[in-house]
C-alpha cells in the first residue's frame, strides 16, 4: 500500500494568512457588519481597523455611549456577525 | 432521490423553557421570557430575556448553531451579575450549548435597569416531519 505524507508549509501558511487576497476577505466582512450597524443605528460612528497579529485582522468598533447598552438589549454586533455566517467568540487562550 | 423532510426545533423556545426550570431548581426567583415583560421595572423581579441573533452555522437537513443571547435585568449590577453568571453555568452544563461571549454589565439609563449580558452558541438537531 503506498504511504502519503504530509508536510506542514508553515511559511506558506504564515504568507497565506498575511496576503492582501486573506486581509481583503477579512476586511470585506468587517465592512459587512459595520454597513449593518450603520443600518440600525445612524447616530453611531462605526469604525473598521484593519490591523495584523498572526495574520491579517480587522475590528468593528461602535463609537457611541450606548453601545453597550445595544448589544445587551439589541444584539447589533453579534447579529450581524451571524448574518455573515460568523460565531463571535472571545479570544481562546 | 427523495430529499429528507426535516424542520428544526426553536433554540430559543429551548431555553427560555431551560433557564426557566433551571433557574427554579436552583432556587432563584425571577422572570425568563423572549423579549421583556411590558412596564417592567428594577423594582420588579429580576428578567432573563432570551433572544435569537441569527444562525451563523446550519448544516441541511441536520442541524443548526443559534446565536443566543442572555441579557439579565435587575436593580442592581451585582445582582444582575450574578444571575447572569448563574444562567452562563447552567448553560454551558446543556448538551449543545458551546461558550461564546462571557458575562458583561452595562447600564440601560432609561429604565434605570442594571443589565448583564452573554452569548451561547446553540446547536439544534433535525426532527422528522412526520408524513
Amino acid at each position: 500500500m503506498a504511504r502519503s505524507t504530509f508536510r506542514r508549509d508553515s511559511q506558506g501558511i504564515d504568507a497565506l494568512l498575511k496576503s492582501s487576497e486573506f486581509a481583503g476577505a477579512v476586511t470585506g466582512l468587517a465592512n459587512a457588519i459595520a454597513a449593518d450597524v450603520r443600518g440600525r443605528r445612524p447616530e453611531a460612528e462605526v469604525v473598521v481597523d484593519e490591523y495584523t497579529t498572526d495574520r491579517a485582522a480587522a475590528s468593528v468598533t461602535v463609537k457611541h455611549r450606548e453601545a453597550l447598552r445595544w448589544q445587551a438589549e439589541g444584539g447589533d454586533l453579534t447579529s450581524a456577525a451571524a448574518a455573515q455566517g460568523l460565531d463571535v467568540r472571545e479570544r481562546a487562550e | 432521490m427523495t430529499r429528507p423532510l426535516v424542520t428544526y426545533p426553536d433554540p430559543e423556545r429551548a431555553i427560555v423553557d431551560y433557564l426557566t426550570a433551571a433557574l427554579a431548581d436552583a432556587g432563584e426567583t425571577v422572570t425568563v421570557g423572549v423579549g421583556v415583560p411590558h412596564a417592567w421595572k428594577p423594582k420588579d423581579r429580576p428578567h432573563v430575556s432570551v433572544a435569537w441573533d441569527g444562525t451563523p452555522w446550519s448544516r441541511r437537513f441536520v442541524a443548526i448553531r443559534a446565536a443566543i443571547r442572555i441579557t439579565v435585568r435587575a436593580a442592581t449590577t451585582t445582582e444582575a451579575k450574578r444571575i447572569a453568571l448563574l444562567a452562563e453555568g447552567l448553560l454551558h452544563a446543556r448538551p449543545g450549548v458551546r461558550p461564546q461571549l462571557g458575562v458583561m454589565p452595562t447600564r440601560d439609563e432609561d429604565t434605570d435597569a442594571e443589565l448583564a449580558w452573554f452569548t451561547v452558541g446553540v446547536l439544534t438537531r433535525s426532527t422528522p416531519i412526520a408524513g
